[in-house]
């Protein structure tokens, strides 16, 4: 992906990995939806306190404490959760998801080390207790927008990358038993080395994404694969009549079996 | 332009994220003309704006030498139905010109790059079509905000109304009265919202819309942008918020912190006058420099949605096809 900026990480192994680094947009996206999640669960915890509060301050006569060291006591203890419950957040997920938050899984990114090692406690604290930090004024804005590697501050500090996630291949393409066995006579008729693995590369694709796709335009696509991979592997006549749809199914069969 | 960009190969569907950052991308890549495009185009709006207040000032001028009080108001009015035709050209050419800047993030995508003034020539003679587009948005826009409106008052009104009163069957008066008002409130204000949220974004691409596809005309980009983001209004609210969220740092230093320093200042007095002109310069510079981001995101955005919803990618990805 040329629109996107690329590290290369040396293992202690001494092996050459290239990670592609999370960009701008996936960090603004997971932030924003992290922050919505922690907004609504302070929310809750200060219902939870309010409703605290009036309930004790209503139980004055009962308890023998003055009401005020009551409601110091009870601002103090909601001031530490909600402060935990900040750090937590990002902390706990980070080190329970290996370098992943709701937000940041959302928008399918991880934290790791400089190292390429999973992120762990440390990275994950140091990381979640800089974050107001950044989020003064910015500063981590610039500092990923304008630094190469797209750290902010936390990130220079815990010494993590923040990268996109290993794309999870979609589900498992299901060819029907009609296809499967076009694939074969097609398996006899043509040499599939003519196909690249490009090209195997998109009918897999289409296969995938169809389903996602208008039906117009599935039409349209399918038509025209079909036809430019037949014209590719000289096939003049079809076996049998079939779809272009189911073509191409064999066609993905074939070339895996051969 | 995309030094990076290898001929032949295809991004595909983004990530919500991955669209902003492709838009932030091309943006970087192609600062001075993007920004030259949106310079013409907010020019172009103030010299619109500019066009209206004088027709209005010189024709009220003349009317009041002819017929005093009575004619100042006559020329004033007169002048205001004048000044709509500049107002209404520049803020055509203000559309056209800033969905230029669209229409060549979107080039750049498909790897058919062109120059700026290859895409303004190409999307010149379709300003007619901007106007009109421009037109029935406001109309969809204020549809959309009666019929939320309606729908807010009739429900939010009645669920409110309901529980007020079994509340206050219930308990009493003071708590049924605050919570069915309470309910009502934001049932009524919720619906609105999600109305006129839905209704803009199955709308967010129509100009890009317009501005890329051949013989396309106002109607049908509002048609298609409709048909385009059928199933991704949840995937345009993240890309919203996000982009919203990184234009903050320019333009809360360009405008929101200057109009709340606006709101604390005296209304009277020169101080207020020149604050006023200056806050108003500044956040048309904010705004500036930030339209050619939300037009990469339009534009990076309908390749995505072409991608998922039409195989655009894999259409292209081998023969480099012509066809848009």
């Amino acid at each position: 992906m040329p629109l996107f900026n690329t590290i290369p990480i040396h293992t202690p192994e001494s092996v050459e990995l290239e990670f592609v680094l999370a960009g701008v947009g996936s960090r603004a996206v997971a932030l924003t939806l992290d922050y919505l999640c922690l907004g609504v669960g302070l929310t809750g915890l200060t219902l939870v306190y309010s409703f605290l509060l009036v309930r004790l301050l209503a139980m004055d006569t009962v308890l023998t404490i003055p009401s005020e060291t009551v409601q110091l006591w009870l601002t103090a203890i909601a001031a530490v959760l909600a402060f935990f419950f900040y750090i937590g957040y990002f902390a706990l997920f980070e080190t329970w998801w290996y370098g992943q938050t709701p937000g940041k899984r959302y928008a399918k990114i991880r934290v790791i080390r400089d190292d390429g090692q999973p992120e762990r406690l440390p990275q994950a604290t140091l990381r979640s207790l800089l974050r107001p930090i950044d989020d003064i004024l910015f500063i981590g804005f610039f500092c990923i927008l304008l630094s190469k590697s797209e750290k902010r501050v936390g990130d220079w500090l815990a010494g993590t990358l923040v990268v996109q996630a290993d794309p999870v291949t979609a589900g498992e393409i299901q060819v029907p038993e009609r296809s499967q066995a076009i694939g074969k006579d097609l398996l006899g008729l043509v040499d599939m080395a003519r196909l690249s693995p490009d090209d195997f590369a998109t009918v897999r694709e289409f296969l995938q994404r169809r389903q996602a796709m208008s039906p117009k335009a599935k039409t349209l696509v399918s038509d025209q694969l079909a036809r430019r991979f037949k014209n590719q592997l000289g096939l003049e006549t079809l076996p049998t009549e079939m779809t272009t749809d189911t073509f191409l199914e064999a066609l993905y069969y074939a070339y895996q079996e051969s | 332009m995309n030094p990076s960009a290898q001929q032949g190969s295809q991004l595909g569907p983004l990530n919500p994220g991955d669209v902003v950052s492709a838009a932030l991308r091309l943006y970087k890549d192609r600062f001075k003309t993007f920004l030259q495009l949106a310079l013409l185009a907010t020019l172009w709006i103030v010299a619109g704006l500019v066009g209206l207040v004088l027709a209005i000032a010189i024709l009220a001028g003349i009317g009041a030498g002819v017929g005093g009080d009575v004619g100042a108001v006559i020329g004033g009015l007169l002048g205001l139905l004048v000044g709509f035709a500049p107002l209404l050209y520049g803020s055509a050419k203000y559309y056209a010109l800033s969905s230029v800047i669209g229409r060549l993030c979107f080039r750049d995508l498909i790897n058919q790059p062109e120059t700026a003034l290859d895409a303004r020539r190409q999307v010149a003679p379709q300003l007619g079509q901007f106007l009109l587009l421009g037109f029935l948005l406001l109309l969809a826009y204020m549809a959309s905000y009666l019929l939320g409106t309606l729908a807010a008052v009739i429900v939010g009104g009645s669920v409110g109304f309901l529980t007020g009163g079994i509340l206050t069957a219930l308990i009493n008066q003071t708590v049924g009265g605050v919570v069915g008002v309470f309910l009502g409130l934001v049932l009524g204000v919720g619906i609105l919202l999600i109305a006129l949220i839905w209704v803009a974004s199955r709308l967010f691409i129509a100009e890009v819309v317009l501005a890329i596809e051949p013989q396309q005309d106002a109607g049908g980009s509002m048609t298609r942008s409709w048909e385009l983001t059928q199933a991704a209004i949840m995937r345009i609210q993240v890309v919203f918020l996000a982009t919203f969220l990184i234009q903050l740092p320019l333009l809360s230093v360009t405008n929101y912190i200057p109009s709340i320093l606006l709101e604390l200042l005296p209304v009277d007095g020169v101080v207020y006058g020149i604050t006023f002109a200056l806050s108003l310069v500044l956040s048309l510079l904010g705004s500036m420099v930030v339209l050619p981001l939300w037009q990469a995101v339009k534009g990076v955005l309908y390749y995505d949605l072409r991608s998922r919803r039409e195989g655009l990618d894999l259409a292209l990805r081998h023969d480099g096809g012509t066809e848009l």
